[in-house]
């Protein structure tokens, strides 16, 4: 998957993604559907005053999990250190041996695996259907160190939205992801 | 010399073609062919980001909407012809479109191509909360108060056709102008064009404002024969789809790929219609083709036709 320009993976990306959601409108159709699994939807905790949905937690503790299993995998193990040096300088990590192939189809697994675990958890609590994910894949967006607080971030601002405005539906987090994708353009941090 | 006399010939021609169409096809026809015109009009201006530009968009939809929807704000608020808003509006757009342009070309690659989806998604979510456009339900047309009493499929058919010809021809002027040049030695090597004195971010910022001048066109076109709006159809993702896939399948970074790819695209659209089937296998079957073109011959249909070609003649001469 080396090309001479580097949108091409976006595109055949993008091209991907059309198939296979008009490919889940033929098979399955284009209901909302959701995940049953069974008692612990309603299952809750009371800690103080404070009542926690055991699903959440759930959901919470996975999220922290991989991220942290995440960063170590990139940051401590050999794999890790390739991917670094890839994404920093391709040309030179070839030279040192970096299979840079083998790496690019490692990450998009990797990638494409989370993706489908979030959706996996996403579809346990609330319907999915062919047509949504696309408004979830911003949070990650940026680097991979912020990532984690970008996406708590962005969760945040869409439950106070919905609170305040209840059919505002992603328009606020939206707004928020372009002002600091912006933001963080201008202020060089982007690469 | 001789591109001064094919442009003047593809004008008259291009002229003459556009008012017989108008008056003889029959308005099934007609209406068809309109739409062909406005997918055309539409790969053309994001081809023109894209294939000569560098700057891959996705959110060139945002242009599409905002053109059909001004277009029927400003023809139901106001007493004058909508033919005078049809004008008019593009140019609104293109105004719109520089303060748009100077903040997200902060952004690079596929930040951009990012940032501008987002912005798409946020105009969308703007114009469904906007209870003086319908909202959600959207408007219907009716210029000065008054419904639309006589169909104008006529008239929008020979300003869309006559149209795209002069967009095609303009864009063949402005390519071998020196801003032109300019935009292809940036496209193919921006550190050396700013270093031989091209200002990058103006013309940067000028292709911008004209793809969304054409795709506001487009649209405010396209959407003057539906005779009704909504903010799901208007700035839907298709849009995108449709001028991405026929951009790349035909040749992005040429002016004869996206012709060559939207007569691909209608027709094996009509013909997998006329066949039975689905609307979601048609966009399966155009999505392997846009991926297997963008593996296989990532310039696209038209230039991988033409270099076979070449090859060809090379192998003929030896």
């Amino acid at each position: 998957m080396s090309f001479r320009d580097p949108m091409v993976p976006l595109l055949v990306t993008f091209g991907i993604a059309v198939i296979l959601r008009n490919l889940l409108v033929e098979t399955v159709g284009a209901d909302l559907r959701g995940l049953d699994v069974g008692g612990i939807a309603q299952r809750s905790f009371q800690i103080g005053q404070m009542t926690f949905g055991a699903l959440p937690l759930l959901t919470l503790g996975v999220a922290i999990a991989v991220f942290i299993g995440l960063s170590l995998l990139i940051h401590r193990t050999g794999f890790g250190r390739e991917v670094r040096a890839l994404s920093d300088r391709p040309d030179v990590a070839a030279l040192m041996g970096v299979r840079l192939k083998w790496v690019h189809i490692k990450v998009a697994a990797l990638a494409a695996g989370f993706a489908a675990l979030a959706g996996v958890l996403l579809a346990m609590r609330a319907s999915v259907s062919p047509f949504s994910g696309i408004s979830y894949l911003l949070g990650g967006l940026g680097s991979t160190r912020g990532a984690f607080g970008a996406g708590v971030l962005l969760g945040v601002i869409l439950v106070v939205s919905s609170r305040l405005d209840s059919n505002a539906g992603l328009l606020y987090v939206h707004l928020a992801f372009f002002a600091i994708l912006v933001l963080r353009a201008i202020s060089g941090r982007l690469a | 010399m001789k591109t001064q006399r094919f442009n003047i010939a593809l004008l008259t021609l291009g002229l003459a073609a556009s008012l017989a169409g108008a008056a003889l096809l029959d308005p099934g026809l007609l209406f068809l062919l309109t739409e062909v015109m406005v997918i055309l009009l539409l790969a053309q201006m994001w081809n023109l980001l894209a294939g000569f530009g560098g700057q891959v968009s996705l959110g060139q939809q945002a242009f599409v909407g905002l053109g059909g929807y001004l277009l029927y704000f400003a023809a139901n608020a106001t007493a004058l012809p909508i033919w005078v808003w049809l004008a008019l509006v593009p140019l609104v757009v293109g105004l719109i479109a520089i303060p748009l342009g100077l903040v997200v070309f902060h952004l690079k690659h596929a930040y951009f191509a990012v940032g501008m989806w987002v912005v798409a998604e946020i105009l969308t979510g703007l114009f469904m909360r906007f209870d003086w456009l319908g909202g959600p339900s959207g408007i219907i047309l009716r210029p000065g108060g008054q419904s639309m009493t006589s169909n104008p499929e006529r008239p929008i058919f020979f300003i869309a056709s006559f149209g795209f010809v002069a967009v095609l021809v303009g864009l063949r002027l402005f390519l071998k102008s020196n801003i032109g040049l300019a935009l292809l030695g940036m496209r193919d090597n921006p550190e050396a064009a700013a270093a031989s004195g091209v200002d990058v971010r103006r013309i940067h910022l000028l292709v911008f404002c004209i793809s969304a001048v054409g795709s506001a066109a487009g649209g405010a076109l396209y959407y003057i024969t539906t005779l009704y709006i909504s903010p799901s159809d208007a700035f839907q993702m298709n849009w995108l789809v449709t001028m991405m896939f026929v951009s790349i399948i035909g040749g992005l970074g040429t002016l004869t790929g996206p012709i060559l790819g939207t007569l691909l695209f209608v027709v094996i659209r009509e013909a997998m219609n006329s066949a039975g089937f689905s609307g979601g296998t048609y966009w399966i079957v155009m999505g392997g083709l846009a991926v297997a073109v963008l593996l296989l011959a990532p310039r696209g249909l038209w230039p991988a036709f033409t270099q076979f070609l070449n090859a060809r003649r090379q192998k003929a001469q030896q």
